[in-house]
């Protein structure tokens, strides 16, 4: 019996069918994981996402073509008159299927983390999605044995995959198909949670309940299996055993669906306890959007980003799972144009990386989203490096940087002198942006202000901007009033 | 008349026409149900494109070793193989084509797309599925072309994301976007390549078997003619 588990499980091992998906996988989840600053606790789901739907797609075609291979090669009279039991053989065939399918998905897994740790990933992956992802393979190549042993069709036996992925598709897009309030979304063999946060994990977190689901489902699909080679047979299957397992994974099946069903389509993390945590059903949360609108409102302090770099004028810190490198990069930006700002009130002296809202500035503090900054998709470093230093300025300038307001044309005079006194801006460029505001871009009167203010020694222009400097955050501040303006 | 006809049932039977006609009807009304489902309508386009790709895997059965086993047998035979291969790939693009030009009828105005834009988005996608699946079956089996076209179709849809700007196909491209025109293009020019070579394959196969190249008549008699003739 090992013998044969051992025969069919190389055999599935070296299934082109197999490695074609793994090789589509991991060139989707490489081009994924491109998009995204790298870190262990956020590449995991993205290696589970791309390469659990391939590969399962992957698994339903090898499974299909196992569960035909008698019938295709001739060997189907052979087998059933051999002394082995029918439910023996297909016993090891599921055996090795699931060896084949989990081994697959589990080298994805760990060479996709494996790159994320050498791109300078850092923090802890969730090993749940491991198991997770390696049980929907195995319960693809499980559906695809008994599409194959049902239909005997090689042309239902393609369709199959693409029809399973499919419906994976259908069911992850839960929260936008018409007339479903239920979170049908869990019920997909691979999930595909749209809420990771590398300091609070998955939100919500479906991954036990769904371990049971799919746990559940696959001892459904091996039970249906055993059961159909034993039909054909007169030797005895322990039918007890069976039973057993059958009405555990039905328990399993439903008692975690339900539980998934009632998990909410996203959690709001409005503070580090638990108890403020916000469900959210459907796409939108409009309490949420006011709040984050709110210029008052902040995300409190919570320890979480503790990876920081500073000097004297502002320190940034975000979470560890991102790695020193991050917070570097983003202070390597920001500090130039902090140290204009640094010791007028409002300046903000930390930036903070934070779980949720639309950018904060509160108490000296600019809080980043954690989405806004981890996924640079698009994004050229130096535009990367103009987000970064734009957190900064909008809060030094009294902006609320997820408003929708802009500056006043005082503040944005400040701004781009500030861009020009700190070296990320040549006056050239400020010239040629006077230009293209003539042209109806931006104001003339704004860079020619900020061109006026740069003629000045840099310490003057910031202790002339001081006594002013409060009316210039509240928007109040006429352009004429700031240093180096003719009267 | 009757020969012919005779011939081209001869050369379509193998392949199991009632079963396609019964998938590609069962195609067209179970994407217009999903096209339904999602709440918005710009994903219910994209269903029906990836739908499109979906039906082109009906293709890989007209190729397929399995379709016709005595396929040595059949490439000794006077005709070339390949020209039945071509006789079933135009009828099977007949029938798919028409199952989508009526999707794209009833779906017309679906997200603003109107039933050319729609055709034009699909039926390249499902000429394209079609004919990576009819070459990889050609050369493989049922299971290997539709996983081989599975594969090319998710390879382009990456390579397009990958490289959105640089890569000529774009299987996501938009009506009015800068890619759309070449993305159709590319794609029915690469279609045509991939069947150019797959009947090009076949046809040296024909040759490699010992089929006898038929000679076109000769104005000069034969020797049998010339001894007919004599009194």
């Amino acid at each position: 019996m090992i013998a044969l588990f051992g025969i069919e499980a190389r055999h599935l091992a070296r299934s082109p069918l197999l490695w074609l998906a793994f090789a589509l996988a991991a060139a989707l989840a490489a081009l994924e994981m491109s998009w995204y600053l790298p870190a262990l606790a956020g590449d995991d789901l993205l290696a589970y996402t791309s390469g659990g739907l391939l590969l399962s797609g992957g698994a339903v075609l090898a499974g299909a073509w196992l569960g035909l291979r008698d019938r295709v090669s001739g060997a189907a009279d052979l087998v059933a008159v051999t002394p082995t039991a029918p439910w023996r053989l297909w016993r090891a065939r599921l055996g090795s299927v699931a060896v084949a399918a989990a081994g697959v998905f589990s080298v994805g897994f760990a060479a996709a983390l494996a790159v994320s740790v050498v791109r300078g990933g850092r923090g802890t992956p969730d090993l749940r999605l491991l198991a997770d992802g390696a049980l929907a393979v195995v319960l693809g190549g499980w559906v695809g044995l008994a599409v194959g042993r049902v239909s005997g069709s090689r042309m239902v036996a393609v369709l199959a995959a693409p029809v399973w992925v499919v419906l994976c598709f259908l069911a992850m897009a839960g929260p936008s198909l018409r007339g479903i309030s239920l979170s049908v979304q869990y019920l997909s063999p691979v999930l595909n949670p749209q809420n990771r946060s590398a300091a609070y994990g998955l939100l919500p977190d479906p991954l036990w309940p769904h371990l049971g689901y799919l746990l559940g489902l696959t001892g459904l699909v091996g039970v249906l299996l055993l059961a159909l080679a034993a039909r054909a047979s007169s030797q005895r299957i322990p039918l007890r055993l069976l039973l057993v397992v059958a009405a555990a994974g039905l328990v399993l099946v439903v008692t975690s669906a339900v539980r998934l069903v009632a998990l909410p389509d996203d959690v709001l993390v409005l503070g580090p306890d638990r108890a403020s945590w916000q469900p959210v059903y459907g796409e939108s949360n409009p309490q949420a959007e006011a709040l984050f609108a709110d210029p008052n409102w902040s995300f409190p302090a919570d320890d979480q980003a503790r990876a920081c770099t500073r000097d004297a004028g502002v320190s940034v810190c975000v979470y560890p799972a991102y790695g020193q490198r991050l917070a570097r990069d983003m202070h390597a930006a920001i500090a130039p144009v902090a140290r204009l700002f640094t010791g007028l009130p409002g300046a903000p002296t930390l930036v903070r990386m934070v779980p949720v809202g639309m950018g904060s500035c509160t108490n000296a503090e600019a809080q980043v989203p954690e989405a806004w900054v981890r996924e640079p998709a698009g994004r050229s470093d130096q535009q990367t490096r103009s987000f970064y230093r734009g957190v900064y300025l909008d809060c030094a300038l009294g902006l609320h940087p997820g408003g929708s307001g802009h500056l006043a044309e005082a503040g944005e005079a400040v701004e781009l002198w500030a861009l020009l006194a700190s070296g990320e801006v040549t006056r050239e460029a400020l010239q040629g942006m006077g230009r293209d505001a003539e042209a109806g871009h931006g104001s003339t009167a704004a860079s020619v202000a900020a061109l006026a203010m740069a003629e000045l020694p840099t310490e003057q222009v910031r202790a002339e901007l001081a006594p002013v400097w409060t009316r210039l955050r509240a928007g109040t501040l006429a352009l004429a009033e700031l240093p180096g303006q003719r009267p | 008349m009757i020969t012919t006809l005779a011939l081209a049932r001869f050369r379509l039977r193998p392949v199991p026409w009632g079963w396609l006609a019964v998938l590609t009807a069962g195609w067209l009304l179970l994407t217009e149900l999903l096209v339904a489902v999602p709440r918005d309508p710009q994903v219910g386009v994209v269903v029906v494109r990836w739908a499109a790709l979906l039906l082109g895997l009906g293709g890989v059965v007209l190729a397929a070793p399995e379709t016709d086993p005595p396929r040595d047998l059949l490439r000794a035979v006077p005709v070339p193989r390949w020209r039945t291969l071509a006789l079933r790939l135009a009828g099977w693009l007949a029938l798919g084509a028409l199952a989508v030009l009526v999707l794209a009828v009833r779906l017309d105005g679906t997200a603003g797309w109107t039933a050319a834009d729609l055709v034009r988005g699909a039926l390249p996608n499902f000429l394209l599925a079609t004919a990576a699946g009819f070459l990889a079956a050609s050369l493989t089996s049922v299971l290997g072309g539709g996983a081989a076209a599975m594969a090319a179709m998710m390879g382009l849809d990456t390579a397009g994301r990958a490289w959105p700007a640089g890569f000529p196909i774009q299987l996501r491209s938009l009506p009015g976007g800068p890619y759309w025109q070449v993305s159709r293009v590319w794609m029915v020019g690469l279609s045509l390549a991939l069947v150019t070579v797959a009947l090009l394959l076949e046809a040296r196969a024909d040759t490699r078997v010992g089929l006898p190249r038929r000679r076109r008549p000769t104005a000069r008699p034969s020797p049998a003619s010339q001894a007919r003739a004599r009194p």
